[in-house]
């Protein structure tokens, strides 16, 4: 049972570095007056 | 617990750590309060320097309720607490939208404002103008607060996962939040006023040593702006972290430790 806990609770912060990692490189890429366009306060905002 | 009576009748939390006429003074970012510097504190303390640090109104154990929660009104206080602590000589360390108050406040300063450090620094200005091609724009700073408005806990909670670029661990995250959720709903209008700010006249015109901060993975403060100063002020230079977010005092805690310190040493 730990052990299942442990896997789910590392699949949780995998995906979200995965998806931290996919937001910087999308910002990265862009020309600077796009830059925060794409931003992760601005892409967080743009979910609610 | 130590206070300052502003003259606006309210009270402003600080902390003070050792003595003499010169202090570094820390100044968090938005939202945020002094924990926010522990990845900080004890190296500078352990390094000889005295250290204030405040939470900006509406945020940590200041009080909440203030009217006015301006940047200007809140570099009112880190000045009045110079003053109060009668320091002579200080270098200010402002992280994110703390880089628009401690520009404000060492121009108020003047020459007992021996250094400028911006920490992904918010300054001088934070959306895009047309002749300011760098930043979000106001749209987006218009979904920000609308989110905050609508769902403020889980904004938060959104929001603290993504301040670093950097793998760091769930706990890190959950502390961002929780001091996060310490500030009042009303300290929104201090974030707010990121829209309109334009403090490059004042930036570029400050005299003393400046070194700013830059994340080149910030996804708070867009990095250029943050590489601005080093371009406009030739008492500037730009240490960059590579791979890094909002937060390099964590996320390349030793590097900037390092850097900080060099600075110190140099000028305070």
């Amino acid at each position: 049972m730990r052990t299942g806990s442990s896997i789910f609770l590392l699949g949780v912060v995998l995906t979200l570095v995965a998806f931290s990692s996919q937001s910087i490189s999308a910002t990265a890429d862009q020309d600077p007056a796009d830059e925060n366009l794409t931003s992760a306060m601005a892409q967080m905002a743009a979910t609610f | 617990m130590s206070y300052l009576a502003t003259h606006d009748g309210g009270n402003v939390y600080y902390e003070n750590y050792g003595s003499g006429q010169s202090a570094i003074i820390l100044v968090h970012g938005w939202g945020m309060s002094v924990r926010t510097w522990d990845h900080v504190l004890p190296d500078l303390v352990t390094s000889g320097y005295r250290v204030v640090l405040l939470d900006h109104r509406g945020c940590g154990q200041t009080d909440k309720d203030f009217a006015d929660m301006s940047i200007n009104a809140i570099a009112g206080d880190v000045v009045a607490l110079a003053r109060q602590l009668d320091l002579t000589r200080v270098v200010l360390n402002g992280w994110s939208l703390g880089g628009a108050v401690v520009v404000s406040a060492a121009a108020a300063l003047k020459q007992a404002c021996v250094g400028l450090v911006l920490t992904g620094g918010a300054s001088p200005v934070y959306t895009q103008k047309p002749d300011f091609p760098h930043g979000g724009t106001n749209d987006d700073m218009q979904a920000t607060l609308a989110a905050l408005a609508q769902d403020r806990v889980n904004f938060l909670n959104g929001l603290a996962k993504i301040i670093c670029a950097k793998p760091v661990s769930p706990a890190i995250e959950n502390w961002f939040e929780q001091i996060f959720l310490q500030s009042s709903p009303m300290a929104a209008q201090t974030l707010g006023e990121l829209a309109v700010l334009d403090q490059r006249e004042l930036l570029a015109g400050l005299t003393m040593p400046i070194l700013s901060f830059v994340g080149d993975q910030d996804g708070f403060v867009a990095p250029d702006i943050c590489r601005w100063v080093g371009r406009n002020n030739p008492n500037a230079q730009v240490v960059e972290f590579e791979g890094v977010g909002h937060a390099p005092f964590i996320e390349a805690q030793q590097d900037y430790l390092a850097a900080l310190n060099n600075f110190l040493k140099q000028h305070l």
